[in-house]
């Protein structure tokens, strides 16, 4: 089972994805709410899904007007989850049976939209069922209008009390005031009859209703996935997503991106550099230059795995995602000093954790960012260094940035940020302030990742970082 | 005269009362039964602002006031559909809430009681007057407060009806002033802001971009066209600060949002006339009626004829007897 915290979802940027996706009904809402992600157990669930997605995004295409009458008849739909349930056990008032008669002749028009998809037909989990039973209990004169209204043949008990009161009424309109009260005495007593045999009717219906319901809340919960297949699409098609092509045992990213970032990068003019790597059982070591984008490298593998296994299409060229059964993320967490752990402390029992974990089986995607960076760096290398040994022969894909010396040398694979490759002159001069130091590395620091034979010594930018960055000479040299 | 006549064409009449049994519901009533006999049952009815009273509703004892028409509409919240004896018909649950429930419509398939409570939000009363615009009703009778008269003025292109009575006060003069005061402030003239307001007080005139003002006692003998633009409320204590300064005021018009922003006392709003203060609000009401109603619920009376002719003399619009 895969678990990530709020917390974890918020600072990989899935929230931020996921929130992007704005279905137009409370049945697309909820479906998202509780989809989740889809483990090794769900793989047939999650390739259904992922199809769905691909196949609606053609219909968007293809099928345009189609789309957009459906989305709105889904915009129409109100959440009726209450009434359902009401429905089960009790009599619905007059307003839950308009609701419901609403609700079947919305889903009726949503039926006959949803047909007129050309994919409609291959999707899965959106068939809507015929509501016509149900239609008949609420309406059986089968009127058109949309009101709820039961017409006084309804019950004889009904006739007589609507008889009675509209006799009075006809009589109120042009009695003299000494009349009246006796006029409105006996209105008033066939209003109360006319209650009561409503009342009755209510009952009767309800309970002609209740086998049908289950029916309305399947085509409910199909609504719902039509709707939040179809915002996936959308979304898809709008940020030019692809299908991840699931399974395997490795982890190919080619030219992904933080979608997060990239929109906080194009905000100032600038493009993110998209990240292409492969990760294999054992571990990965990813090092480079301060400020050279690790931990975004890091975030963009993992958000892109994360979506893949929840459903989404991924940002990215191509992806293909192995069906993992659990993600960990082993980072230095702040959160941790709540508990009367140092970040160094919670950070050694999550990695603890993670590698307990190993034990039930499945494959582990497990990412770390600089590992035991808050101790000696004598003792952390180490750490690192055995850690990347441990993890060789498990069931984990593992991504571990680090800066220390040699944490690469069991590692099945070494990717280095570019970095300062190109070290322009003007770049090396010292800066005047931070603010401008900052857009100097970024003019100066290349993004990108290059494969290096793994154990390849760790660049040395550290120092040329702060001189850029203003720090006085007295300090660097 | 009908209370038809005065109202014909208008697209929304809204009832107000200046005080409790000044007859506004027996106004509503007499408007509802003569637009039912004039063959009118496209008419639609509803109320803003009155949560409160409502809710005293569910739980206590009072009778169903309000009598309507078979054929017409009617919008309220779920929670007093239970308190309404008329046949009725539901045309739509409207998605707008009110601390008694959503606002549903329906169509009412006989005569008989209604409990009323539509929207508090001027937002939600637009949304419910195109509800009631898609089931083709009009006009739109809103039971209204005026304690709630911003909301009204953001939400109602038609007309307004105001009940009057001995209740307000023993004294008729009393009544007739207090009434006439309320009739000007709902009769006021609509204008458009001559600028962005600068702060809390703008004066438009001599500079055209407009001036903050910060004391207004020392603002200078009009020009020949000024406007003060009060954001927000004109408060009593601005109203005297104002008084102090010069004494002539002819070629002003204070302009505030709508007549519930001038929180004046009748005297204070008359003094500033007095001195030729024109007063203008962005967000205008169109007064139509004034009915009377002689009887108070404490007991006393007053002469009917008298009272109505004396209410007469007071307002520039038809004054109705709402016993007659």
């Amino acid at each position: 089972m895969i678990r990530l915290s709020y917390e974890q979802k918020e600072d990989i940027g899935l929230k931020y994805v996921r929130d992007m996706l704005d279905p137009a009904s409370p049945y697309g809402v909820k479906y998202l709410k509780a989809e989740g992600f889809y483990g090794s157990a769900r793989q047939q669930a999650l390739e259904e899904e992922l199809n769905n997605i691909a196949l609606l995004r053609r219909d968007l295409e293809e099928a345009g007007d189609a789309a957009a009458d459906l989305v709105h008849a889904l915009s129409e739909l109100k959440d009726l989850s209450g009434t359902f349930a009401n429905g089960m056990t009790q009599a619905l008032t007059e307003v839950e049976l308009f609701e419901l008669s609403a609700f079947c002749r919305r889903m009726r028009e949503l039926k006959r939209l949803a047909e007129k998809l050309p994919s409609y037909p291959q999707l899965a989990g959106t068939r809507l069922e015929p509501v016509e039973d149900a239609l008949r209990v609420l309406d059986p004169a089968g009127s058109s209008a949309g009101g709820f209204y039961i017409e006084d043949d309804r019950t004889p008990a009904l006739a007589r009390a609507r008889g009675a009161k509209r006799a009075a009424e006809l009589k109120l309109r042009a009695a003299a005031e000494e009349e009246r009260e006796e006029l409105l005495r006996q209105r008033q007593e066939a209003a109360r009859q006319e209650e009561d045999a409503l009342r009755a009717v209510y009952a009767a219906m309800s309970a002609a209703l209740r086998p049908y319901l289950p029916v309305l809340q399947r085509d409910a919960a199909a609504a719902g996935r039509l709707d939040a297949d179809i915002a996936k699409a959308l979304l898809a098609r709008r940020l030019g997503c692809t299908r991840p092509e699931m399974g395997g045992g490795d982890l190919v990213l080619e030219e992904a991106v933080h979608p997060q970032v990239a929109a906080a990068l194009a905000e100032r003019g600038r493009d993110f550099t998209p990240i292409t790597m492969t990760l294999s059982r054992g571990v990965t070591v990813l090092t480079g230059a301060n400020m050279g984008g690790k931990s975004i490298a890091l975030k963009t593998a993992l958000l892109n795995a994360a979506l893949a296994l929840s459903g989404c299409f991924v940002f990215a060229r191509r992806a293909r995602v192995p069906f993992f059964d659990r993600i960990e993320v082993i980072n230095r967490d702040f959160s941790n000093a709540s508990q009367g752990l140092s970040s160094f402390g919670g950070e050694i029992l999550r990695l603890k954790e993670a590698l307990e974990n190993l034990r039930e089986g499945g494959l582990s995607l497990i990412v770390m960012d600089e590992l035991a960076r808050g101790t000696n760096a004598r003792e952390g290398a180490h750490i690192a260094r055995g850690t990347v040994r441990y993890l060789a022969d498990k069931n984990a894909v593992t991504l571990l940035a680090t800066h220390y010396d040699g944490a690469a040398e069991g590692a099945v694979r070494h990717y280095q940020v570019k970095g300062l490759a190109e070290r322009d002159e003007a770049a090396w001069q010292p800066a005047g302030d931070g603010r401008d130091g900052l857009r100097r590395i970024e003019n100066a620091m290349d993004y990108g990742l290059i494969e290096v034979r793994p154990g390849t010594e760790c660049p040395r930018d550290a120092v040329a970082i702060c001189r850029l960055l203003g720090l006085p000479e007295e300090i660097l040299s | 005269m009908r209370l038809l006549d005065l109202t014909a064409g208008e697209p929304a009449v809204a009832m107000l009362g200046m005080c409790k049994n000044a007859g506004k519901t027996t106004a509503l009533n007499r408007l509802i039964r003569e637009l039912g006999e004039a063959g009118a049952a496209s008419a639609a009815l509803t109320s803003i602002g009155r949560d409160g009273e409502a809710r005293d509703l569910v739980t206590g004892t009072d009778k169903p006031p309000i009598y309507m028409r078979e054929g017409m509409l009617a919008a309220t919240a779920e929670q007093l559909l239970s308190l309404c004896d008329v046949s009725r018909e539901i045309l739509s649950a409207t998605g707008l809430y009110t601390s008694l429930g959503e606002v549903i419509l329906f169509r009412a398939r006989s005569d008989g009681f209604v409990q009323l409570a539509g929207p508090g939000i001027v937002a939600h009363m637009k949304r419910l007057r195109g509800e009631f615009a898609r089931f083709g009703a009009s006009p739109v009778l809103i039971d209204g407060a005026l304690s709630r008269l911003s909301l009204l003025a953001g939400a109602s292109d038609g007309v307004c009806v105001l009940s009057t009575g001995a209740s307000l006060d023993r004294n008729p003069d009393r009544v007739v002033a207090e009434t006439a005061y309320v009739a000007a402030l709902l009769g006021l003239p609509e204008k458009a802001a001559p600028g962005a307001p600068r702060g809390k007080l703008t004066l438009f005139g001599a500079e055209p971009e407009g001036r903050p003002v910060t004391d207004l006692a020392r603002i200078g003998r009009a020009e020949p066209e000024e406007t003060l633009l009060s954001e927000g409320a004109f408060t009593e204590t601005q109203a005297r600060a104002l008084l102090r300064g010069y004494t002539k005021k002819e070629g002003l018009t204070l302009l505030v949002r709508d007549a519930s922003c001038l929180m004046l006392k009748r005297e204070t709003y008359e003094a500033l006339a007095a001195r030729g203060m024109d007063f203008a609000v962005r967000q205008g009401t169109r007064l139509a009626a004034v009915t009377v109603n002689s009887v108070s619920a404490g007991g006393w009376r007053f002469d009917g004829d008298e009272f109505r002719e004396k209410m007469q003399a007071a307002v520039n619009v038809p004054v109705l007897d709402v016993k007659k």
